[in-house]
């Protein structure tokens, strides 16, 4: 869950560069398994780099397994996301679908690494003050839910407006919008709060136990979810807006859709808003 | 630094542990082994597309003819465009678009409108560059 996490938290803004897509169209089948080995050895200097930290002894036959299973995961990852913003479809050649999933899995799997060995478990540091934590919460439960929800959706926010100022003025969105059908927008609903959900609740990045006994409005992981893709989704609209890609006079299938297809990264940015705080 | 517990030694893996294991393993040597595949299989043929039409719609005076374009090459096809020509030299109609992309066996579709009934029209792909 934690690579999985990570592998969006990084590859969301390669995700929505068409670039990216049309380098994988031609890429051939030598350099795919350049690409490919560049990604592993990047794992496993990460997965090195980590041990070290950690002080932890692992045998060199771990690392290159562990390292296998992360590229697995960003493989799997980016084949998803590719497939749910319509990139490759059933029409998409063999070639130009494996050169994109491949291209596309590098960003996925240095996210993969980063996850999984170089931002820390606050979690398992922490366990002691938490209990206090949780105490101090009983007491001023009033004061303490408003700031909570306030502090919580202001994170969402920042977030949010980083990922989203950065993707809004790019042509992708328009792109990836005309493509999808109703069940494509849908699809991408129910992942953007799957990946936030998976991102806050249980990827391990830190303050999960405090996150999950938080009192205010985003109390539970579920509504917390989704107030917070809420946010998302009017943060998108807003950008969209202000750099013109939305028009008062476009039809609102249009401005739903865009905003969909944008709400995905801002969600991501507003999960890992909430976690940076 | 925090330092988490001291000295870990090396801990035995569990089921599901080997269980991913495994599953990443075949799923990685079933995309190393597809791009093997890809290049070994020849794949020097230039660009070729072929045009399929599809049934024509009217709407407003005008024709609709919705068009698929499938390279049947092995090499990507850049700023392809194709051209519909219909009807004799004194009148003329030509209607013509350009797909950004058409890789390797993929196919992409667009529409062409004419004026009159295009059932006649001459379609071919004019020209596209080498990516």
């Amino acid at each position: 869950m934690r690579g999985v996490a990570g592998a969006f938290l990084f590859g969301a803004p390669f995700l929505y560069t068409m670039e990216v897509w049309w380098k994988g169209t031609f890429t051939s089948p030598p350099r795919m398994l350049i690409v490919l080995g560049i990604a592993y050895a990047a794992l496993v200097l990460l997965d090195l780099q980590g041990g070290f930290r950690r002080e932890q002894s692992r045998t060199w036959l771990r690392v290159f397994t562990d390292s296998l299973e992360a590229l697995a995961i960003a493989l799997l990852t980016a084949t998803l996301s590719l497939i749910l913003i319509g990139v490759i479809r059933f029409d998409t050649g063999l070639d130009a679908a494996m050169g994109r999933i491949i291209t596309e899995a590098l960003p996925f799997s240095i996210g993969v690494g980063i996850a999984n060995h170089l931002l820390q478990n606050r979690d398992e540091n922490n366990t002691g003050s938490d209990v206090s934590r949780r105490d101090a919460s009983k007491h001023q439960w009033q004061d303490h839910a408003w700031r909570g929800t306030l502090a919580d959706a202001g994170a969402t926010t920042l977030g949010a407006v980083i990922i989203s100022a950065a993707i809004s003025p790019t042509d992708e969105i328009p792109m990836i919008a005309s493509t999808l059908s109703s069940t494509g927008l849908l699809a991408i609903i129910a992942s953007s709060l799957l990946i936030s959900y998976i991102i806050v609740f249980e990827a391990n990045f830190g303050a999960q136990t405090i996150r999950r006994s938080q009192p205010g409005l985003f109390q539970s992981p579920i509504s917390e979810t989704l107030a917070s893709y809420v946010i998302a989704l009017l943060i998108s609209f807003l950008m969209l807006s202000l750099f013109q890609l939305l028009h008062a006079e476009d039809p609102l299938s249009q401005r739903v859709s865009y905003t969909i297809v944008l709400g995905l990264p801002a969600a991501i940015g507003g999960a890992a808003g909430r976690l940076a705080l | 630094m925090t330092r988490k517990k001291g000295k870990t030694s090396v801990t035995p893996r569990t089921t599901a542990e080997w269980v991913s294991m495994i599953i990443s393993i075949v799923l990685l040597a079933g995309v190393v082994g597809v791009v093997i595949v890809l290049w070994l299989s020849p794949s020097n043929e230039p660009a070729r597309f072929r045009i399929d039409r599809k049934a024509i719609r009217n709407e407003a005076s005008k024709y609709y003819l919705p068009i698929t374009v499938t390279n049947e090459g092995d090499a990507t096809g850049a700023q392809v465009t194709v051209e519909g020509r219909l009807g004799g030299s004194a009148d003329e109609q030509i209607s013509a678009t350009i797909f950004d992309f058409i890789p390797a066996h993929s196919s992409v579709e667009g529409v062409l409108i004419f004026d009159t009934e295009p059932t006649s029209a001459e379609l071919r792909v004019v020209s596209y560059q080498q990516p």
